[in-house]
């Protein structure tokens, strides 16, 4: 009943209900870049112990973020978010030079759990953090995370900085255009946006 | 993580007697896994780690392994958007730990790091404590301790216990050093200090305080004549007019503490204050003083000069300053020649008589901050007084001769280099103080009664060039005697018309000085100028052509404070800050550290 409500209102409003998922390292900005996204300010946030959830509108997309923590431990749980989710927004601290490695098995992890493979249609990756001097660019984090070695999904890379906004909206609209596109009709590419 | 590997295969039985809990635990650790509970234990007994570190509220759940610091989630939330590069963000209980982490966080503590900021004056909000210089320092060393103890293994590590010092030695060395800085400074430095020497000498210690950016003024040296001592640095040079001589600092004060703490190296003094931009310094000095039953030696140079005979100087011609001599370093000097007390006075005319013969006691191993010149007839004569040294205290001034060294008479250079440099061996000196003092009486009365001499006291850098002058006669027999007329070229004032002639030296030189000088302090022709603005529109020059350099204005600027106050072009420097400058190097020293009002008293030399 719900979903014929919903298509109702999508085929007057033009707006699809997304679910989306944010992951990403701890302290990647996950938790900034949400609250960029929705308050359009810059929150100090604390270490997220559980989740964040918003509703964000953004052209034909009303989209639920899911913002999960990424402390190690914590990482176990994400797989109890996966069911259901839409797209994917992986959220990378590109100074931390040290941990990219780390955020590539993590991001290749979740790509081949079974049930992203259902629904996921799509990984958005933020290379965040590109305000800071040391910032590896967006090409370099494509080079590191190796995303070119995805061919399930769709997938793009977005320079930002979170705690101005920064690329985010940029990253959204190609989700918008992602997500929107016809079911059958998605294009596989790989692209890159500087 | 970010760790090297850490060595997980089992290592050999470790060095301690007993292998520790916490280093089987740290050897065994994977590259990457929760944080091991003993270590936990031993983190959460460190000082202050049980509040946060930046906002003391009681929560300890995070922590910032690169400064081995503890702290709250909120805090934590704020080191986190500070960058990786600044502060890496770590949770006790919900991340995962490298081995160098956990070294971290037990090899640093929020009292350490706490004491730390506190002595290098950072604080404020997090964002700024975090960016600060001093802070990245602490990080980096930080750092590369962990890395040190890595590096020799972790079989050898031995987690610092704070209360109980016996395992403190089993520590490594770099440890070790780390532990210095610790919480707990007063009572390291307690142990190494009080050497058992001590109770045989005086010493005074005094703390001076230095205000925010002030410079020390100091040169300091690294020497081994105060180790026992507890001081292994020593004032070798005291910047004149700055605020350390200000506040008696002299040359020869060994640095005890520095903002509390023990100091051993010169790289650690700089570290520390450089902090003093923002916050007080206080360095607590240490100076050896008079002590009458240990093996008290007196190294004496008697230095003559001409003086306007006052009545005071009758009294105050001989001062003493006295100190010990532990060990005679160089083989003792044979007893003086037996040598006719009277020989150097009786010959000198009795109309030159403005001589004043004084003797200074400068202490055993304390540089004595003069500079010594050998003149033709090999005696020697004052060139430089280095300000608040031995020298500049005991009043010796420029120009003035060394008459003896040690109880002895001998004005050549060879000697009194040699005796001073050689100390002195025990018990010499004290007899024939007395009998000197009596001289030195003798000599001021008959000075006194014949006060010919016009010269002033400021002008002490003439005083010897006069003397030597005025001194035709043969000086003791163990120099030769001179021409007098080669003295004149070589420390005339200036250029060769007033040398030569033999009074016209003289005459000349009263007429420079006016007068009446020879019983006032300042001559007539001498004014005085009051600069408040720091550009002061005026050029110094030394000028050369002889050993002693007076300053000069060489130059006025136009329209500049000093054109206003009626400086000229030519006049000399007397006087800075009330204190005479006697070479060019203390005027400008003198014109570099004043703050509100700079006093200088210029000399305007007529044209003939």
């Amino acid at each position: 009943m719900g979903l014929f409500v919903s298509r109702i209102l999508e085929s007057f409003t033009g707006l699809q209900e997304k679910r989306l998922l944010l992951l990403g390292l701890d302290a990647a900005g996950k938790t900034t870049l949400l609250y960029s996204l929705k308050l359009n300010e810059c929150v100090h946030a604390v270490p997220t112990v559980g989740f964040n959830v918003e509703h964000i509108t953004y052209k034909k997309l009303d989209m639920t973020m899911w913002d999960v923590g990424g402390q190690d431990k914590i990482r176990r749980l994400w797989n109890h978010y996966y069911r259901g989710t839409d797209a994917l927004i992986y959220v990378v601290d590109s100074c931390d030079r040290d941990r990219i490695e780390e955020a590539r098995i993590e991001l290749h992890k979740i790509l081949t759990n079974d049930e992203v493979k259902q629904t996921n249609r799509a990984v958005l990756v933020y290379a965040n953090k590109q305000d800071l001097p040391s910032a590896l660019n967006p090409a370099e984090i494509v080079q590191r995370l190796q995303l070119n070695s995805i061919n399930s999904i769709e997938w793009y890379c977005q320079g930002s900085t979170a705690i101005n906004g920064g690329g985010l909206y940029e990253g959204l609209d190609w989700l918008n255009k992602t997500l929107t596109n016809n079911k059958g009709g998605s294009q596989r590419g790989q692209r890159l946006r500087f | 993580m970010s760790s090297p590997p850490t060595p997980t295969t089992p290592t050999p039985p470790s060095p301690s007697p007993s292998p520790s809990a916490l280093t089987t635990e740290l050897l065994n650790f994977p590259p990457s896994a929760p944080f091991p509970p003993h270590s936990l234990s031993l983190i959460r007994s460190l000082p202050q780690n049980s509040l946060c570190s930046d906002c003391s509220s009681p929560d300890t759940s995070w922590s910032s392994p690169y400064h081995g610091t503890l702290l709250c989630l909120t805090c934590s939330g704020r080191h986190r958007s500070l960058g990786v590069h600044v502060s890496f963000v770590r949770s006790l209980t919900m991340d995962d730990w490298s081995v160098r982490q956990v070294l971290g966080l037990l090899e640093g503590g929020n009292g350490q790091f706490k004491e730390y900021c506190r002595r290098q004056g950072v604080e404020g909000e997090i964002e700024d404590v975090y960016g600060r210089k001093a802070v990245r320092y602490y990080r980096e060393s930080l750092k590369k301790h962990v890395d040190n103890i890595l590096k020799k293994g972790l079989e050898s590590y031995v987690f610092r216990v704070r209360t109980s010092p016996a395992t403190s030695t089993k520590k490594s060395s770099s440890s070790t050093e780390k532990k210095k800085k610790s919480q707990n400074p007063t009572r390291q430095t307690s142990t190494v200090k009080t050497p058992p020497k001590l109770d045989d000498r005086t010493s005074k210690t005094f703390t001076v305080k230095y205000p925010p950016s002030t410079p020390l003024g100091l040169t300091l040296s690294s020497s081994s004549q105060n180790v026992e001592g507890g001081c292994y640095l020593t004032v070798s040079r005291v910047q004149p007019y700055s605020y350390s001589s200000d506040n008696g600092v002299l040359v020869g004060d060994g640095v005890v503490e520095i903002d509390g703490r023990e100091v051993k190296g010169l790289e650690e003094v700089m570290r520390i204050v450089k902090g003093w931009k923002v916050t007080e310094g206080v360095v607590r000095f240490r100076r050896e003083e008079k002590v009458e039953e240990f093996n008290i030696v007196s190294r004496e140079v008697e230095v003559k000069r001409v003086k306007t005979p006052t009545a005071n100087d009758v009294i105050n011609a001989s001062e003493k300053i006295e100190d010990y001599t532990p060990t005679s370093k160089k083989t003792p000097e044979p007893p003086p020649p037996p040598s006719p007390p009277q020989q150097t006075y009786i010959k000198q005319p009795v109309k030159e008589d403005s001589k004043r013969l004084y003797s200074v006691k400068f202490p055993e191993g304390v540089p004595m901050g003069l500079s010594l010149e050998k003149r033709p007839d090999g005696s020697a004569v004052v060139i430089k007084v280095i300000h608040n040294s031995v020298a500049y205290h005991g009043d010796v001034s420029v120009g003035s001769v060394v008459k003896g060294v040690g109880g002895r008479e001998g004005s050549g250079m060879g000697r009194g280099g040699r005796r001073m440099s050689g100390g002195g061996n025990p018990g010499r000196g004290r007899g024939g103080e007395e009998e000197r003092r009596q001289r030195a009486r003798e000599e001021s009365h008959r000075s006194g009664l014949n006060p010919q001499s016009s010269y002033n006291n400021n002008q002490a850098f003439n005083l010897g060039s006069s003397s030597t002058y005025n001194n035709p006669n043969p000086p003791p027999p163990v120099a030769a005697p001179p021409p007098p007329t080669n003295e004149i070229e070589k420390l005339g004032l200036s250029g060769p018309s007033r040398a030569g002639t033999s009074g016209g030296y003289s005459t000349k030189f009263n007429s420079a000085y006016g007068p009446s000088t020879s019983t006032s302090t300042l001559p007539s022709n001498a004014f005085s100028v009051t600069f408040s603005e720091k550009q002061l529109g005026l050029t110094l020059e030394e000028i050369l052509g002889d050993k002693i350099t007076p300053s000069y204005v060489k130059k006025i600027i136009e329209k500049g404070q000093a054109e206003r106050l009626g400086v000229r072009v030519g006049d000399r420097v007397l006087k800075v800050k009330g204190r005479e400058a006697v070479c060019h190097a203390n005027v400008v020293a003198g014109c570099r550290f004043w703050e509100e009002e700079l006093e200088v008293t210029f000399l305007r030399e007529e044209k003939e």
